[in-house]
């Protein structure tokens, strides 16, 4: 099903037929959608559905156990754990989110020049690329954000899109070395089409798969280096994430002290992440290779 | 020259390997004329090929052009620039090529692809109703217009390279080379095609270069045929006089080696395989398989010269004396 083209209807009909595709015929990326479409919502709409001020501390009494009025109780510091929640999950999507963009931008362009362009251009992206793949990204993030004084989400995004472009990078290159031998190229070449527009028109559409699996994997990807960052306090420290509510979670004992509402909905939700952006990645791989595919009747 | 299309000259086109150069075409001189259909025809490996690609310039390294001249109508193909020559590919001279399976992109609709040549060529106010255009242009090519928004996987081999066909007029080139256009098609797919390909000729009044290794085919589709070997000319002439009336003892057996219907007799093979172009031999290229080769043949290089009117031959049989060349080939 790899409807991709160029004018606005078409790429409405390839969206229609993708999207009917989906969702009669793969289980796996049906859910996957479901489950990030409906954390999705419930971030963009986190400051209709939260019900008190997720940032002000001593709101409400403390350690409450969840209850009708605080549906998963509330923290040490008198905090909604119910509005933590929707508030650091929409903070940890966008981080996640605008990490995966830029890397994906960034690594797909350098990739693409690199394979397309060759000769020394390819030597000097690619000796590049193999630097940053080859230093240990953990230890180096860690550094980074120390560096950082006060920590806040667009910072966030920028440490670690500078590590998350060099694996989209990498793969988007080889992929490039692979299409631009491929006869209509030379075709699209020879009958005078400009390099962009080879890039562009012949070469990217051909990709489309595969950026779209990318996408998935440096998302979910740059939420795993968040939340780690996170957890070893290295957040943002003006808003809540995911990560740092587990982190204030675990410097109060809170799991020794038994306020588990407090520790195990971020995590549970964190791992609904991972679990949907992988069931997404392995069910667009499943669609687009047709050799994945099982029992699909035609 | 005035009056062809096509002036090619002493071309040189070399493949360097470690060992050497590889003289894929070895000092051709050919013209076509206007409104001409051309034919080479020559085995594998001979040059053909690589000489249809160096018409476009499209060789590449470790290939290169090592000399001589090509003139498409006034222009010197060598001499231009990138932008020149980004120009002048596909409005003047354009291709059909060898593998139409893999010559239009999967993930573009035709239609879009067949836009781009148009796009990359004219500026968007001299374009007109480009969908118009091109479904005209497959309906030339015997195309249904729905053919527009398909893409290739839904077209059969033979509407594929009837689409590379459509593919290489958008611009009505004066030139249009076809190399191989009917490989890998079967017989009834090859007529379809080829009766598409001089239509179109015929329609744009463009001269055609066709490449290929089946003498049969060729004979009843170019007006004038020339047979290569081992990089070089062996033969130039009008179809009907090289058929009647074959010169080069290669063109001999070429002929000898189609099979006939109208008599059985056992076919003649050509013994022997073609050269090695890094180290030819010496003299003429196809002495070692020549039934006639003579003491000279071993020595030097025939010229290609003409020795009937509108015949040339690169062969020393004829060389010696023009007056009674004739009587070589009966």
């Amino acid at each position: 099903m790899l409807n991709v083209a160029v004018s606005g209807r078409d790429v409405f009909d390839a969206f229609k037929g993708t999207l009917n595709f989906v969702f009669r015929r793969n289980a796996r990326l049906s859910a996957g959608f479901t489950i990030i479409f409906c954390l999705l919502l419930i971030a963009v709409l986190a400051p209709v559905i939260a019900p008190y001020d997720a940032s002000t501390v001593g709101l409400h009494l403390l350690d409450r156990p969840p209850s009708f009025e605080h549906l998963l109780g509330t923290d040490t510091l008198g905090r909604d754990v119910f509005d933590q929640l929707i508030h650091g999950l929409r903070q940890s999507l966008i981080i996640g989110i605008f990490t995966g963009l830029a890397g994906l931008l960034v690594g797909t362009t350098v990739g693409i020049i690199s394979g397309y362009k060759g000769g020394w251009v390819d030597d000097l992206l690619k000796s590049v690329t193999d630097v940053f793949l080859v230093i240990p990204t953990i230890p180096l993030l860690v550094v980074l954000s120390a560096f950082v004084r006060y920590m806040t989400v667009p910072y966030m995004v920028v440490i670690l899109a500078i590590f998350a472009w060099p694996f989209p990078a990498r793969t988007f290159r080889s992929l490039v070395l692979s299409y631009r031998k491929r006869e209509y190229i030379n075709m699209a070449k020879l009958s005078g089409l400009s390099d962009m527009k080879i890039v562009f028109k012949e070469v990217l559409p051909n990709m489309l798969p595969y950026v779209s699996t990318t996408l998935a994997n440096t998302i979910s990807a740059a939420i795993m280096a968040a939340v780690f960052l996170e957890l070893l306090g290295l957040g943002p420290q003006n808003t809540i994430t995911l990560g740092t509510m587990v982190y204030w979670a675990m410097e109060r004992a809170a799991l020794i002290r038994g306020l588990l509402w407090w520790v195990f909905p971020p995590m549970i939700v964190i791992v609904l992440i991972f679990i949907g952006l992988q069931l997404i990645n392995i069910g667009l791989d499943e669609v687009f290779n047709p050799r994945l595919r099982r029992g699909v009747t035609a | 020259m005035s009056g062809s299309a096509l002036a090619i000259e002493d071309l040189k086109v070399y493949y360097w390997t470690e060992r050497g150069p590889i003289k894929a075409v070895d000092g051709v001189s050919l013209s076509v004329k206007k409104g001409e259909r051309f034919g080479i025809v020559g085995e594998s490996g001979c040059g053909k090929s690589t000489l249809a690609m160096s018409l476009l310039r499209l060789i590449k390294p470790p290939g290169t052009i090592e000399g001589g001249r090509i003139g498409l109508d006034g222009t010197e193909v060598l001499d231009l620039n990138d932008e020149e020559l980004r120009a002048v590919r596909w409005s003047r001279i354009s291709l059909v090529p060898q593998g139409s399976m893999n010559s239009l992109n999967p993930v573009v609709r035709v239609g879009s692809q067949i836009a781009d040549a148009i796009k990359a060529h004219t500026a968007s106010r001299e374009r007109g109703d480009m969908k118009e255009q091109i479904t005209e242009l497959l309906g030339l090519v015997g195309l249904p217009s729905r053919v527009y928004r398909m893409y290739p996987h839904e077209l059969s081999g033979g509407m594929k390279q009837r689409v590379c066909i459509a593919m290489a007029i958008v611009l009505k080139p004066q030139v249009i080379i076809a190399d191989e256009p009917t490989g890998s098609l079967d017989v009834v797919i090859q007529r379809v095609v080829t009766q598409t390909l001089v239509k179109v000729q015929e329609r744009l009044a463009a001269s055609l270069m066709i490449i290929g290794h089946d003498m049969g085919y060729l004979a009843q589709l170019v007006d004038r045929l020339a047979v290569m070997y081992a990089g070089k000319v062996a033969e130039v002439g009008a179809v009907e006089n090289i058929y009647n009336d074959p010169l080069h003892p290669y063109t001999q057996l070429l002929i000898a080696s189609v099979p006939s219907v109208k008599e059985k007799k056992k076919l003649l093979g050509i013994p022997g395989l073609p050269p090695n172009l890094l180290f030819p031999p010496p003299g003429c290229s196809f002495h070692p398989r020549c039934p006639e080769a003579m003491e000279e043949c071993r020595e030097q290089v025939p010229e290609l010269r003409e020795v009937k009117p509108g015949r040339f031959v690169a062969c020393h049989l004829y060389h010696a004396d023009v007056g009674t060349a004739g009587e070589g080939g009966e």
